[in-house]
């Protein structure tokens, strides 16, 4: 069976494909070889999502927002491609809800999308994809009394279930620690076409890989 | 237990935006203008009608037209025809009936009733019962509604005092794009980094979370396809029909599965043999990694 003895990644998994031939026998060893599956690994992505890179406003001297905490976990696959140096990258991930003024309105932001991936070394994957990022704010009404200048006044919450959906072009950078632990900043490109509109938000992923 | 669990998944922040009605009304037209009267005066602030509407294009731009998860469009529309009681006439609310029995009672024709108007106007105004005070900057009432749905909202810079014309240009712009957010159905935040919260700070530069939030409520993007928001990426075809909030015809993943289509076109030009071999001179180039080195 052809390996991809070309890097030293490629070498680690024909030594891993030998060893496993020795352990179950060639049968199974080629039933689990990465070049002959339609899907190589799967991928469970932990990180944290920060929306609008440098566009929201986070103190009162005009300060902007570099990097925010918002929990992000996912999950996804890695499919070989008939080019050995390309992946195909298709995965989920989901920002954890945020809530704000105890629950008054919950927050959701759900990512579907796909990457193409490209192993510029056996370190280093570049990607470039395209998602739909799905925002959801739910609301669960109410009012509440706020400083309005001279007193207070009534404002209301939120009470329906309300989303809006962008399609993102996605540009990211993947270092492969080892076979099986990678590190990635991972870029969504908002209205790419309109300059007054375009927004860059950003996730950090650690992911783990494992053969399927 | 499950709500237990549930809140451990929830990670919180602190404020939330408000809206200034409890049925969330909006515009229904997402396009909106925003003018200014052209018969205002604002003397006692020493404002120019000029220089107050050059006020709006950067109110509009730097703060509500920046988020891609709205559908909201401001458009600095310029003048709007001159009403006669806009100066010193009376504000109110349309459900507020003492106030506009009070506006149309008044003696002097100047001081009545500011009639309700479309889109979203700007002026000046020195009548006292406006402002609840002299440190109240500017004022802004939806003032016609369709059902549900804002009509037309003005907002009043208080002449009665020189408080706004003291403020920097800056300043002057920020307070604007506050009284625009109550014009499209915000209301107040209690977050100081929000544009919305109720005093001005020492710099506004941006939107906040706050802001963002709110406006992506009320005005929520079916689907925007890269930013062409008038039909997503096949908006020039028109296979996609996308006004304000109706539905599109194609369910989003149609979006995605387009882009995924043209990533794939741009792979399979890649494997073309001359598109190949140039791609690898350019890796070449930039990465110094060998033309062929593969073990088969």
């Amino acid at each position: 069976m052809a390996q991809d003895l070309s890097t030293p990644r490629g070498v680690r998994k024909a030594q891993k494909h030998e060893k496993r031939a020795v352990r179950e026998g060639p049968v199974a060893a080629k039933k689990n070889n990465s070049n002959d599956k339609t899907i190589e690994s799967w991928v469970l992505n932990f990180g944290t999502h920060t929306e609008y890179f440098n566009s929201i406003q986070n103190d009162t001297s005009g300060g902007t927002r570099k990097i925010d905490f918002a929990p992000t976990i996912g999950g996804g696959m890695l499919i070989p491609l008939s080019n050995k140096d390309f992946k195909f990258l298709p995965e989920f991930n989901w920002v954890l809800p945020q809530s704000a003024d105890s629950s008054k309105i919950i927050k959701n932001i759900l990512m579907f999308r796909a990457d193409l991936g490209y192993e510029a070394f056996d370190w280093l994957r570049f990607r470039l994809g395209t998602s739909l990022i799905w925002l959801n704010q739910h609301g669960r009404g109410g009012s509440t009394k706020v400083n309005n200048g001279t007193g207070t006044s009534t404002f209301y919450y939120p009470d329906e279930n309300r989303s809006s959906i962008n399609n993102t072009l996605d540009l990211g950078v993947e270092g492969l620690i080892n076979d099986e632990w990678s590190v990635r900043l991972q870029t969504y490109i908002y209205s790419v076409f309109v300059e007054e509109r375009r927004q860059v938000s950003y996730s950090l992923f650690v992911s783990y890989y494992w053969d399927r | 237990m499950k709500y237990f669990f549930i809140g451990l998944l929830i990670t919180s922040f602190a404020h939330a935006f408000t809206l200034n009605n409890n049925f969330g009304a909006s515009f229904k037209d997402p396009d909106v203008k925003v003018m200014v009267d052209a018969g205002t005066t604002c003397a006692t602030n020493s404002i120019t009608v000029s220089e107050l509407q050059g006020l709006i294009g950067p109110a509009v731009d730097k703060f509500w037209n920046e988020v891609p998860t709205s559908a909201l469009k401001l458009d600095d529309a310029g003048y709007s025809e001159a009403i006669f009681t806009m100066n010193h006439g009376r504000l109110c609310s349309p459900t507020d009936d003492a106030c506009i029995t009070a506006g149309n009672a008044d003696p002097d024709p100047t001081k009545r009733l500011i009639p309700a108007v479309t889109d979203i106007i700007v002026a000046c105004n020195d009548h006292p019962s406006n402002f609840g005070g002299s440190g109240v900057l500017a004022v802004t009432v939806p003032n016609k509604f369709s059902g549900k749905k804002i009509a037309g909202a003005v907002i009043l810079i208080n002449d009665a005092t020189n408080t706004f014309g003291s403020l920097s240009r800056s300043d002057q712009i920020a307070v604007i794009a506050h009284e625009i957010g109550h014009a499209i159905g915000l209301g107040h935040s209690e977050d100081k980094n929000a544009l919305m919260y109720y005093r001005t700070v020492n710099l506004r530069s941006n939107l906040g979370q706050d802001d963002v939030d709110g406006v992506s409520y009320l005005y929520p993007v079916v689907i925007d396809g890269f930013g062409l928001i008038q039909g997503g990426l096949l908006g020039g075809c028109g296979t996609i029909t996308f006004g304000g909030r109706n539905p599109p015809k194609d369910p989003p993943f149609v979006q995605m599965i387009i882009s995924l289509g043209l990533l794939i076109f741009c792979f399979e030009l890649l494997r073309s043999s001359k598109a190949r071999a140039s791609f690898r001179a350019l890796r070449f180039i930039l990465f110094k990694k060998k033309l062929f080195f593969r073990v088969k």
